[in-house]
């Protein structure tokens, strides 16, 4: 819960009282939930449980913020994990998961809405920036997490879908044993992209041993266009993972310098470098409503 | 993809970070005229001007609760079949709330799920060129928009 977000501050103060409730047991097989304490702090939403309320909606988070449209603001108490979205921002789109409407909501509850629809406003205009199009990385880090459990169950069809949850190189190496996956899979996780539906780990990356995702991306690939303008690897990462045409190691280099402020990697857009257009101010305007 | 069925109805925040949980602001005096609509709309400044559209189940219980609540707040709430929300017919608000029924037969609707019937989902798919600010409650989310990150997990 990033309680500093401007919806639980203004332009209403919701006088937000926190109180303890249990770690539920379902978090603890997720890598962030493995560490949780016994008890966490909360703040109840809308009175009422299951059945006689229904059920909410959390979405995915991972990979949530690695567009610059997005907002995490906070989980809820939740059966899919404890940094699953509950109250999540994508441009001019906003996630209230619970489902409790205002004759439910408590007080606090109520000013949060306010706030947020004040909060939302600035975002008139916007879309999102790109479609989801592929699971982040470190799903392989819950699958890791969940492993114990899946192969308990020992059938096909539960195999089946393992072996698509890794990368197959990873298999080929390590099977379905969760350490040596584990082991395998951390050295090589700047390294995972996604085709076709499956993670695959980058030769090429592994090869010249360079993320992805990092600016080192870049240092590694105009290295190798000065020493060959025509190198095939780094080609090859150009197609796959940055958005413009290679015309020359010189026209490259420049239209690097000109816009490497404005690039950021999304690993649920693609698993490629995207261009933050220049019109959007993706850090949201503090001063809301007054 | 099935849904779980587990109530959520809290915000978690972690004990091992005491210095989150002690960012709360300021506690105002608490009266009940300070608690009033009245008093809190001012406090909402311009805003409360806005035009704000629920759009939504027509009908039923919860576009009741939204309507007379934002109606408390806002000067212009309007009601609409969520349905019927195009980029011509929310041009005219300032930001929308999107909702619609219980999935559980909660609230006066109908059992869509658990009970052998389909799921009462509401027909209808943003292009992506709508651009109005949208609260989307619960799983209005992930049916409204197209292949955005809120999806349903």
């Amino acid at each position: 819960m990033r309680l500093s977000h401007p919806i639980f501050h203004r332009p209403l103060d919701p006088r937000i009282e926190l109180e303890a409730i249990d770690t539920p047991d379902g978090y603890r097989i997720y890598p962030e939930g493995k560490h949780l304490p016994d008890q966490l702090l909360a703040w109840t939403v809308h009175e009422g449980k299951f059945p006689k309320v229904d059920v909410g909606m959390v979405s995915d988070p991972v990979g949530f913020e690695d567009t610059p449209d997005t907002e995490w603001i906070s989980s809820g108490v939740n059966s899919k994990g404890p940094r699953s979205v509950a109250l999540g921002r994508q441009a001019n789109f906003f996630l209230w998961g619970f489902y409790g409407a205002p004759d439910r909501m408590t007080p606090s509850a109520k000013r949060v809405f306010l706030n947020t629809i004040v909060y939302m406003k600035q975002f008139d205009g916007r879309t999102p920036l790109a479609r989801k199009v592929s699971q982040g990385r470190e799903r392989i880090r819950q699958m890791l997490g969940f492993l114990p459990q899946l192969l308990e169950r020992a059938d096909e069809s539960t195999r089946q879908y393992l072996e698509r949850a890794f990368p197959k190189k990873a298999l080929e190496h390590c099977g379905l044993d969760a350490d040596k996956l584990d082991a395998y899979l951390s050295e090589r996780i700047e390294y995972v992209t996604h085709t076709d539906g499956q993670f695959v780990i980058d030769a090429d990356l592994e090869q010249l041993a360079v993320p992805n995702r990092s600016p080192a991306f870049f240092a590694a690939v105009l290295a190798r266009l000065v020493v060959d303008p025509k190198d095939p690897v780094a080609l090859r990462l150009i197609e796959r993972y940055v958005p413009v045409e290679y015309t020359g190691a010189e026209a490259f280099a420049r239209w690097y310098a000109e816009n490497q402020h404005r690039l950021y990697f999304s690993d649920t857009a693609g698993y490629r470098w995207f261009l933050r257009p220049t019109d959007r101010d993706q850090e949201p305007v503090e001063e809301s409503g007054r | 993809m099935k849904r779980h069925v587990v109530t959520v109805s809290l915000l978690a925040l972690w004990l091992s970070s005491p210095a989150v949980a002690q960012e709360t602001a300021q506690e105002e005096p608490s009266s009940p005229a300070a608690d009033s609509p009245v008093i809190e709309s001012s406090r909402l400044g311009e805003a409360a001007d806005w035009k704000i559209l629920y759009a939504g189940s027509p009908g039923g219980s919860r576009e009741k609760a939204f309507v007379e609540f934002l109606g408390e707040h806002f000067k212009v709430v309007e009601a609409m079949n969520l349905e019927k929300l195009t980029v011509e017919t929310a041009a005219p608000y300032d930001v929308i709330v999107a909702d619609w029924t219980s999935q559980y037969g909660n609230d006066g609707y109908g059992k869509g799920v658990n009970d052998g019937g389909a799921l009462n989902m509401p027909k209808v798919k943003l292009p992506p060129s709508f651009s109005k600010p949208v609260i989307a409650i619960d799983y209005v989310a992930a049916k409204i928009t197209r292949r955005t990150k809120l999806d349903w997990l």
